[in-house]
């Protein structure tokens, strides 16, 4: 054994370039490996720190209407859980209902903060989900009004390191809320995260009478959370539900719409859920990439582990054949080559855990994958000994057959040189075609990707995005202020319109049921999208009028009466004539207006669905029937088109006019464009990740191509001498070496070709709108992974085929 | 008897042609006699001693090893049989490159799992005797061709084998360094062991108190009396 790891090193210090294409290429498999095995370890355990996760379930539903379209929502009417409990006591232990805050701010002593992930929640919200608590008491958290429990982030935000129990916060109407339970901040892997959690006791407290809460079942607006009892059958909420919807929702009937609802499990939600009005969440089908990628990669560097070990048998032969000759039987000589594939990978973990400890910290990576990803091999030893396990199955695996060529030759054979140096090519070929076909598939993957996001990027929206600011203006005192801000705002040269809007394009708009006027004149019920907009949004954002008109500020029937629609409607519709159609919202019929006008079709969802039948209505900002304490959290977006050359400037004004205006808000603004991108980050990482990861995959199968070509040259010096004299160029020699290899790579290019054609092709069936696949990026990926593996030889063969002939021969 | 040998043969083949290297060779060699082979090149003595010593074997024929027929057996057999019995010196002595000289001695007894112990006190010994223990942690490499032979020698006695296998082992050496392996062969001899030497030079198949001549796969002249200079 000692011996053997001796022979080993000292084989590795004689063949030093041999040795370093293989640890280097072993070692970044073995990188790759481990920092996406972290990202999809992190993926795939999501909200498993949860005791109870086994009976948690999400309750998510769907509307469907008349004509077949449906929504799907993840958030359900706050008066469900409620009901669910009391109908189904022997099923349900609890339920938990988080609501979206009104506050977006939480204010203590001057200082004020934004905070996204703010809900209001049920007491039963610590019985349900596990939390560690830092102080406070989580049986009696949340249970009275106006308190809130808060995370460790948020208590040292405002009040240091000190115990925060007792004090208080105050939100956006200036509401003093007690803080009563500080727990530790959610870990990273959870679905549902939150940094302030208020009691859901108070105002929002369903009704007990079952009029009113039937009439809410069908206004979803929070996420509900069912811990069922041990004794509960998950599997017949489905039919539950649907018993529960029969006795409960009769009113949907009534308009010809539908309801069904299931449950989610809580560990699948991060990656199995589908459904709308949802937090981000992750994608199943780009950790299917991610590890298709790693194995990838790490296939590539086994292979050049076999291809170099058998190209150079011819240096190993006589030892082998020795061995046998002074008794080695043929175990020993596997373990002896397996041995030495395993410490060489060995060698390969430990620079690969080197590499990834020195790459992950570094703030690119961490923007990359999109959170902090960290080994942390001392403070997790198990984690250590499956990393040295894995380091130690990769040389077994790699050494395998190279192990069993070896050992394989008649000791005679072996040692007289009757060994032929050409065994094994046809494997060797066979794997270079494999590498090629994995690194030009991915490659082209890579390429085919970026073409759908640049088309998804330059896509006309039928709308303008770019230089349009989005301020956010909170409050009903400050909305109600629009016409005066938007006349302030177009003193600035710099401002080429002013609108106000209740929503931001790209966002989930769902479908509300409405009763519209057909093309016969009778009222039928329609399902529809609905966008509120407030003066000029629609010149504003630049979307163009194909019929009739805009609103107009001089009429003042425009507001509360007056419809905009978009072709799709239209076409649903089946009208000639749009203009005057009567449309009303609900199934009640209210807010009852005409179409005025039609706007031409535009993406104001993300492009993976299609453009759905949409009415614009005219937001009169009226809060005047609102009760005071609803006032402040009243929110709108306000788009400012603003002259490219003179943004900086002019957002500088912007930020002193609103500071003025509202100093209780530190100002928040983004861009349209920005916001757009956001819809497609997921997609922006998984392309910039598996282009790297291309990068990597062509890298390594270079570095064995080089070894391969090394040792090919080697075998062929006598031959190539022969051909320098009889007069072939260097060039021809080059190509004569090259030319197997490029056949093969030829032939992987169509393999992979065909499997990069199928994975893209069902990646795009995610978008409504894509990009037809260009047979032009396969060809690229080939000629771009033949090209590089040409060099590659070529800089390998270079010295002998330039070489002086007589060299070459006298080597021989 | 050590060897024995009826009808040996040995065919090459080819898709193209059949070469013959044995025909009928028939053979006895008493235990601890030292058989000195010569022939021109391609005569078929190396193929013989290939076979002689197990890392062959015969196409036809039949040959008894210590009494035992072995012309049929598979490799792992040979193998044990070898690795008890056989010594190996061969002309480009066949050291492992990677391996120093203690260890290239002592392989053969790592394959035959002698103990540790056992082990390090018999290679101290033969490395003493074939005076190259100074070299011990040497590379092949950074050895004359006569220290390497005289390792080789070590290595092919270091089992204290019945038979020693020597295939022109002065063959790459000047004739100093070639004499001085001799004595060693000589040596053993005395000491008991049979060899079987193939050689082109007259001088050292001398040596042998037998040479048997062979031309195109046979045995052309079997002289027991040769006489030790």
């Amino acid at each position: 054994m000692k011996t053997y790891l001796k022979v080993a090193l000292r084989n590795l210090g004689r063949e030093k370039m041999y040795a370093l294409l293989n640890v280097a290429g072993l070692a970044l498999g073995i990188a790759c490996c481990l920092t996406l095995g972290l990202y999809l370890f992190g993926e795939l355990t999501y909200d498993l720190h949860h005791v109870n996760r086994d009976r948690i379930y999400r309750i998510a539903n769907r509307f469907t209407f008349g004509d077949g379209r449906s929504t799907d929502f993840a958030i359900t009417s706050p008066a469900l859980g409620p009901m669910l409990a009391e109908e189904y006591p022997d099923y349900i232990a609890s339920f938990v209902r988080f609501r979206k805050s009104q506050s977006a701010v939480l204010r203590h002593e001057g200082e004020v903060a934004y905070w996204d992930d703010m809900y209001v929640a049920d007491a039963s919200v610590f019985e349900v989900f596990t939390h560690k608590i830092l102080w406070g008491d989580r049986s009696t958290a949340l249970t009275e009004p106006n308190t809130i429990a808060i995370s460790r982030r948020v208590a040292r935000r405002y009040f240091g390191d000190q115990n925060p129990v007792g004090e208080s916060l105050a939100n956006d109407a200036g509401i003093q809320m007690q803080v009563v339970l500080v727990f530790d901040d959610l870990p990273e892997s959870t679905h549902l995260r939150y940094d302030a959690l208020i009691a859901y006791k108070g105002g929002l407290e369903i009704p007990a009478d079952i009029t009113t809460r039937r009439a809410l079942l069908g206004d979803p607006n929070g996420f509900t959370y069912l811990l069922l009892k041990k004794s509960a059958d998950a599997a017949r909420f489905p039919g539950m539900l649907k018993t529960f919807a029969d006795k409960n929702m009769g009113i949907l009937a009534s308009v010809n719409a539908k309801w069904n609802g299931w449950l989610e499990p809580l560990a699948g939600i991060h990656l199995n859920s589908t459904v709308g009005y949802d937090r981000p969440r992750g994608n199943r089908f780009y950790l299917y990439a991610f590890a298709s990628v790693a194995v990838f990669i790490l296939a590539i560097a086994c292979i050049n582990y076999v291809n170099l070990a058998t190209a150079r048998a011819a240096q190993r032969t006589r030892a082998v054949g020795l061995r046998k000759i002074l008794g080695a039987g043929r175990m020993s000589l596997i373990a002896q080559h397996l041995g030495e594939a395993a410490l060489f990978s060995l060698l390969a973990t430990v620079l690969g855990v080197i590499i990834v400890e020195v790459l992950l910290p570094l703030p690119g990576v961490t923007a990359l994958f999109g959170k902090p990803l960290t080994l942390d091999l001392f403070g997790r030893p198990l984690l250590g000994l499956g990393v040295l396990g894995f380091g130690i199955l990769v040389g077994l695996v790699a050494g395998a057959y190279p192990a069993a060529y070896l050992s394989s030759f008649a000791p005679l054979a072996a040692l007289v040189g009757r060994y032929q140096p050409g065994g094994g090519l046809r494997l060797r070929e066979t794997l270079v075609f494999v590498q090629f076909a994995i690194s030009i598939g991915v490659i082209a993957c890579t390429l085919l990707m970026g073409q759908q996001l640049r088309f998804v990027a330059s896509k006309g929206l039928g709308f303008e995005k770019e230089n349009r600011v989005l301020f956010t203006m909170r409050g009903a005192d400050l909305i109600e202020r629009e016409e005066l801000i938007a006349t302030e705002l177009e003193k600035n040269p710099g401002v080429q319109g002013v609108a106000m809007s209740a929503s931001i394009m790209g966002q989930d708009v769902g479908i509300l049921t409405g009763k519209v006027e057909n093309e016969e004149g009778r009222i039928v019920d329609f399902g529809f999208s609905l966008t509120t907009v407030g003066d000029d949004y629609i010149p504003v954002m630049g979307i163009e009028i194909v019929k009739g008109r805009d609103f107009s500020r001089r009429l003042l029937t425009d507001v509360g009466a007056s419809y905009v629609v978009n072709e799709t409607f239209v076409r649903a519709m089946g009208w000639k004539d749009p203009i005057g159609k009567r449309i009303a919202l609900g199934a009640a019929g209210i807010v009852p207006g005409r179409v005025i006008g039609v706007a031409k079709d535009f993406n104001y969802k993300s492009l993976r669905t299609a453009i759905e039948p949409l009415a614009i209505f005219r937001d009169d900002a009226d809060f005047s029937q609102l009760p005071a304490v609803q006032r402040p959290f009243q929110v709108r977006q306000l788009v400012v088109k603003v002259a490219p050359q003179e943004m900086g400037a002019t957002l500088g004004q912007i930020q002193k006019l609103f500071a003025e205006l509202d100093p209780g808000h530190p100002l928040q603004y983004t861009f349209v464009d920005v916001e757009l991108d956001k819809l497609y980050t997921s997609e922006q990482r998984l392309m910039k990740l598996i282009g790297i990861f291309a990068a990597i995959c062509i890298f390594v199968a270079c570095l064995g191509l080089f070894g391969l070509a090394a040792s090919n040259t080697e075998q062929r010096t006598k031959e190539i001498g022969i051909r320098k004299v009889l007069g072939a160029s260097t060039l021809e020699i080059i190509l004569l070496l090259a030319r197997r290899v490029l056949v093969l790579i030829g032939a992987g290019a169509v393999v992979a070709s065909i499997a990069a054609w199928i994975a893209m092709h069902q990646w795009l069936a995610g978008f409504a709108y894509r990009s037809a696949l260009n047979p032009a990026y396969f060809v690229l990926a080939a000629l771009g992974a033949g090209a590089v593996a040409l060099l590659t030889m070529a800089l390998q063969s270079w010295r002998t085929a330039h070489g002086d002939p007589v060299e070459a021969l006298r080597y021989e | 008897m050590i060897i024995e040998t009826q009808g040996l043969k040995k065919l090459y083949r080819t898709q193209l042609v059949e070469t013959t290297a044995l025909e009928a060779v028939t053979l006895t060699i008493e235990a601890g006699q030292f058989v000195s082979i010569m022939g021109p090149s391609g005569c078929g003595k190396s193929t013989l001693l290939h076979i002689l010593g197990l890392i062959d074997t015969p196409s036809d024929g039949r040959y008894r090893f210590l009494g035992e027929d072995v012309s049929r057996y598979p490799e792992s057999r040979r193998a044990a049989i070898r690795k008890r019995n056989i010594g190996f010196v061969f002309q480009s002595f066949n050291l492992i490159d990677e391996l120093t000289v203690y260890e290239n001695v002592e392989l053969p007894l790592v394959y035959a799992k002698v103990p540790p112990r056992e082990r390090k006190a018999k290679v101290d010994a033969v490395l003493e005797r074939m005076d190259i223990a100074h070299r011990r942690e040497h590379m092949p490499g950074q050895l004359s061709g006569g220290q390497q032979q005289r390792v080789a020698v070590a290595r092919a006695v270091a089992n204290q084998p019945n038979l020693i296998l020597a295939d022109e082992p002065t063959g790459n050496l000047d004739s100093e360094h070639g004499a001085e392996v001799m004595k060693i062969l000589i040596k053993l001899h005395e000491e008991g062991t049979s060899i079987v030497m193939v050689t082109h030079s007259p001088e050292n198949a001398a040596y042998g108190e037998r040479t048997i001549r062979m031309l195109d796969g046979r045995i052309l002249a079997d002289n027991s009396a040769g006489a030790r200079s």
